[in-house]
């Protein structure tokens, strides 16, 4: 008795002697076409008959040349004829030869479409015949370029993580994401915009790639007024298209500019940094007319994203930056603004021979007021006060909290001693006005020390020590006065 | 080995540096680009001493094109890549600044049309020179160990006497970028006589 593995063995021997090779052939996925030793048809399989359009009696006899006459490129030509006379075997590869045969193929909806393509033209063994296969790399094709934008975007995007990681400025990193977009949708220009602190209105914050006419436009880019492109994305918290900006009823303003700039289409996607804020969107302007297909969404969307990372770190400096070198309490500058600023303005009048004035204030009575009624009522009143002063002052003054009641002014310039005496007598007024919490009424007053760059000093620590000499001296003559030292 | 007479292996050499220059005009005009092949070295090794060339020269990984031919010699013809380069060949062919971290079906088919050309023009080149035949067939892309290559190459000790290899050094520059392959042809000694014969023929002509 055979056993089994005989039994198939020679079953197999069996089938496949008796396997129909025509039938085989037909039924491959990929095009076979025999040649002769003219180059010539005489076998073609049915897929060829499929994506040629051609019936097979068409093509028996035919060369590929007299078939598609003057469509073959030189090399596939040149292969053919290589292989068919000279006997030797050839791979045309895609990524070599984007155009090889004219066959097209049905997409999955019915639409026809170029069919990619690499082949084979292998001389047959004992025999003059030359078979050519034609691989379908469409699928192949598409993978790659997925892959290859794929990379493309991360790279990018480890680009501008490294920057935004770097602490570069953040101008230098939204001008890098345009600048990516750009790359990845060619002929297409980008802006990133901000909303405003009011939160109603978009301002160009980056736009590399547009004029500064653009930007222009896009500065009245009020919400709720116009509702454009941009304006609906905000709104809407989702990407929002504008195919064709001719069609656009809201585009019409902007209509001859967007010409002037080969703009045809808006694509804006939302800015949206965390709990779900919109704080901005994230514009592309192709130059032709149509929507972003999958990958453009995507890649808008992680491009926004990484904008919404990049605003985020910017605005979490902006606060430690604030923390450090503001007083929690009051808000004021401390310690270490103030001596920036002093050593700046220092610098500023030394060079260009103005006065300027710093006055060191200390409270009179605020220890009681803090022993009475708590610190809860002390801290109230500081706050008050700090705002009281502020306003006094002018935007380029910089009122300071150096230690619990004690404050440092400076008024950036001043004509004369006299004008620096008006101010402190504003504040020290200001100072003893009581402040109404609830029904308590706090007073205190102050004591004001007066110190001019350059006569009572030319260094921070001279100034800093005069002026506070000058406060004890107020102090000990009966406090709520101001006092100078006369050298 | 002594297979072949100081006169007759200048002439080899001098018959690879043909083909090598042709297929670096057809590479050029394919990529509209130039690139460069030039031939520092060749030399004929037996099995064993291929084995032990492969061991000690190549990289522990490569890529290759190899391709089977007949006429008047036989055997087998490959080109053998650092596999870590390939990708940068390819690349470099395509013009692509943006290297894959591996290759793709797409990109092993070109690499195999760049042996394909290479291993043509070279064997071509030799058969019409010496007025003979040859045919070639398609060309496989493959990656392997060193140490898996003479499997690859479907060496076995048991045909030793019979098979001669030519190893040829190949030097590759385009587009900034420089690399060095090799191009290993494995011959049927049985097809030697042939080669011998056909090239003692040309150089008698030549004198």
């Amino acid at each position: 008795m055979q056993n089994s593995s005989e039994a198939s063995g020679f079953c197999l021997t069996e089938i496949l002697d008796n396997l129909d090779c025509t039938d085989l052939l037909h039924s491959l996925d990929g095009g076979v076409l025999l040649l002769d030793a003219q180059c010539r048809i005489i076998f073609s399989n049915r897929w060829f008959c499929r994506h040629t359009g051609f019936p097979e009696s068409d093509m028996l006899g035919q060369t590929l040349n007299q078939l598609f006459p003057e469509q073959l490129p030189l090399p596939l030509q040149d292969a053919i004829e290589t292989a068919c006379h000279q006997r030797l075997g050839r791979i045309l590869s895609y990524q070599l030869h984007k155009r090889l045969l004219p066959l097209q193929r049905r997409t999955p909806s019915g639409e026809l479409q170029p069919l990619h393509q690499s082949i084979l033209i292998k001389p047959l063994s004992q025999s003059e015949l030359t078979l050519v296969q034609c691989l379908d790399s469409t699928n192949a094709v598409k993978r790659e370029q997925h892959l290859r934008a794929g990379e493309r975007i991360l790279k990018l995007e480890r680009r501008v993580l490294e920057l935004i990681a770097t602490g570069d400025s953040l101008d230098t990193i939204l001008d890098e994401l345009c600048t990516t977009v750009e790359q990845l949708i060619p002929s297409a220009s980008t802006a990133i915009m901000l909303l405003d602190e009011s939160g109603n209105q978009l301002r160009i914050k980056s736009a590399p790639g547009l004029p500064s006419t653009f930007a222009r436009r896009e500065d009245s880019l009020k919400l709720g007024s116009a509702i454009t492109t941009c304006t609906r994305a905000v709104q809407l918290r989702t990407l929002a298209v504008t195919p064709d900006i001719q069609q656009d009823e809201s585009w019409r303003p902007w209509v001859e500019s967007a010409e002037r700039l080969q703009i045809a289409a808006c694509w804006a996607q939302p800015i949206v940094a965390t709990y779900d804020e919109v704080v901005g969107v994230f514009a592309c302007y192709p130059q032709t007319t149509g929507s972003p297909s999958e990958s453009d969404r995507q890649l808008l969307q992680r491009m926004a994203h990484l904008a919404a990372i990049a605003l985020e770190r910017h605005r979490r400096m902006e606060r430690i930056r604030f923390l450090a070198l503001h007083d929690p309490l009051t808000g004021l500058p401390n310690r270490s603004l103030l001596n920036e600023h002093l050593g700046r303005n220092l610098r500023r009048a030394h060079r260009e021979g103005h006065q300027f004035a710093l006055m060191f204030i200390d409270l009179d009575g605020f220890k009681q007021i803090n022993d009475q009624h708590g610190h809860d009522a002390g801290d109230d009143l500081l706050s008050v006060l700090a705002g009281r002063m502020t306003e006094q002052l002018r935007g380029t003054d910089t009122c300071s909290r150096i230690g619990g009641d004690e404050f440092v002014v400076m008024l950036e310039s001043v004509q004369s001693p006299e004008s620096a005496i008006q101010v402190a007598e504003k504040i020290l007024r200001c100072l003893s006005t009581p402040v109404q919490r609830g029904q308590l009424s706090l007073q205190v007053s102050a004591s004001i020390g007066i110190a001019l760059y350059p006569h009572d000093g030319i260094s921070a620590d001279a100034l800093l020590t005069c002026a506070d000499d000058a406060m004890y001296q107020a102090k000990a003559r009966g406090k709520n006065c101001w006092h100078r030292i006369s050298h | 080995m002594d297979l072949f007479s100081a006169d007759e292996h200048d002439l080899i050499v001098e018959l690879m540096n043909l083909g090598v220059g042709r297929a670096a005009h057809a590479l050029s005009q394919l990529v509209s680009d130039e690139i460069l092949l030039s031939v520092p070295r060749l030399e004929f090794i037996s099995i064993p001493e291929a084995q032990k060339a492969f061991h000690n020269d190549l990289p522990p990984f490569l890529a290759g094109v190899m391709q089977n031919f007949e006429g008047f010699i036989n055997g087998r013809a490959a080109l053998l890549f650092p596999e870590a380069r390939s990708l940068e060949l390819v690349n470099a062919m395509l013009g692509e600044e943006l290297s894959a971290d591996e290759i793709t079906e797409l990109e092993q088919e070109t690499l195999a049309e760049l042996g394909n050309i290479l291993l043509n023009h070279c064997l071509a080149t030799l058969a019409n020179q010496l007025q003979q035949q040859i045919k070639t067939d398609i060309p496989l892309a493959f990656s392997t160990s060193a140490d898996e290559l003479p499997g690859t190459l479907n060496l076995h000790h048991d045909d030793d006497e019979n098979t001669l290899v030519m190893l040829v050094q190949i030097d590759f520059s385009l587009r900034n970028s420089a690399l060095r392959g090799y191009l290993a042809f494995i011959i049927d000694l049985h097809s030697a006589d042939t080669f011998v014969t056909a090239l003692r023929s040309y150089l008698a002509e030549l004198l």
